[in-house]
C-alpha cells in the first residue's frame, strides 16, 4: 500500500466520530470475521506460541514451556475441588 | 462451595452422592464421567479467538495470517475450512492480589508432579487470576477483538465463580484500554518480567 494511502486511512481513523458510529464499525468487523471463543487446549500450542511470537518483542513472550503449561493447569479450574471430593467418597 | 447456576446439576449430584454414601463408588464414577466431560468441554479459562477460515480461497486474508499454519480442520462439511486462532488470553491463579514474578514462572516439575504442590506458578486455591497474556494477532488489532476475548472471559469467570479478580500486567499505553474494560490503576508493579516498568491492573 502507498504511504500516502496508508496515512490517509490512519487520519481516517483519528477523526473524530462519536462513539456509537466507531462502535458499529467494529460491530461490522467482528460480523465479517465471525469470531468464536473456545478454550483452549494442548492441540492450540502451536498456535499459541506463534500468535505470542507475532504479537510480543522477545522478553515480552510466553515460552513454549510456559504456553504448554498453562492451559493444562487451568484445565480443571475451581470446578476441581468437587471432582476431589468424589474421588475421596469413592476410595 | 458457592455454585453459579451452571453448576446447578453439579452441586445436586455431589448432594446425592453424599446422602448415598453406600452406593459412593458406583455414584462417583458415573458422575465423575460426567465431570471429566463437562470439565474438558468447559472447564478450562484459558480462551482462543478463534474464526473459521476457507483456507483455499486465496483472497481471504486471514488464510495467510500467523498462526494459519497450525489451525485445526474445522468439523464441517467443508474439508477446507480451518478454526484459526486470532487471539488469546491466557492465564493461571494466584494467590496475590496483583501479578507477581512468581505467578508467572512454571514449575520445573510440573508435568509430573500435578500442578497445586508448587509455590511458583499456577495456584488453584488462590482467588486472583493472573492474566500473561492478551493477545490478539497484530494484523487484526483495533477492531475490538481484545476487548471482546476479555469480556467472554470475564462472562465464563463469573459463571464457573473460579475467582473474586482479574489482574494483569500493563504498559503505559495501554494502561487506559483496560481501565476502559473495568479495570483499575493499582500502581507501579514489582514485578520485573520482560524488563519491568509495569503498571498493576486489577479489576
Amino acid at each position: 500500500m502507498p504511504r500516502d494511502l496508508a496515512a490517509m486511512m490512519r487520519g481516517d481513523q483519528d477523526e473524530p466520530k462519536d462513539k456509537i458510529s466507531r462502535d458499529m464499525e467494529k460491530q461490522d468487523h467482528l460480523a465479517e470475521i465471525k469470531p468464536y471463543v473456545q478454550t483452549l487446549t494442548t492441540s492450540d500450542i502451536d498456535s499459541a506460541v506463534k500468535l505470542e511470537d507475532a504479537t510480543f518483542p522477545p522478553e515480552e513472550r510466553a515460552t513454549r514451556e510456559k504456553v504448554s503449561y498453562y492451559p493444562s493447569c487451568c484445565m480443571m479450574l475451581s470446578l476441581a475441588a468437587p471432582t476431589r471430593d468424589l474421588v475421596a467418597y469413592s476410595t | 462451595m458457592a455454585m453459579g447456576a451452571p453448576s446447578a446439576s453439579l452441586s445436586i449430584s455431589l448432594d446425592f452422592v453424599i446422602e448415598t454414601k453406600t452406593y459412593s463408588t458406583i455414584v462417583a464414577n458415573v458422575h465423575c464421567t460426567q465431570f471429566e466431560y463437562r470439565f474438558t468441554k468447559c472447564g478450562g479459562l484459558c480462551l482462543g479467538l478463534f474464526t473459521s477460515v476457507d483456507m483455499n480461497n486465496p483472497s481471504s486474508p486471514l488464510a495467510s495470517v500467523e498462526t494459519a499454519s497450525s489451525a485445526h480442520h474445522v468439523y464441517s462439511g467443508a474439508p477446507a475450512r480451518k478454526s484459526v486462532l486470532l487471539a488469546h488470553c491466557v492465564v493461571t491463579k494466584t494467590t496475590n492480589p496483583t501479578v507477581m514474578d512468581e505467578d508467572m514462572e512454571v514449575p520445573k516439575d510440573w508435568k509430573t508432579s500435578g500442578t497445586s504442590s508448587s509455590s511458583v506458578g499456577h495456584r488453584e486455591e488462590g482467588r486472583t487470576i493472573a492474566v500473561h497474556s492478551l493477545a490478539v494477532l497484530p494484523s487484526l488489532q483495533g477492531q475490538g477483538l481484545g476487548s471482546t476475548l476479555l469480556k467472554a472471559f470475564y462472562q465464563r469467570m463469573g459463571y464457573v465463580q473460579a475467582a473474586d479478580r482479574i489482574a494483569l500486567l500493563a504498559h503505559g499505553e495501554l494502561v487506559k484500554f483496560y481501565e476502559k474494560l473495568g479495570f483499575e490503576n493499582k500502581g507501579p508493579s514489582k514485578a520485573t518480567f520482560g524488563g519491568g516498568n509495569w503498571v498493576d491492573m486489577a479489576s
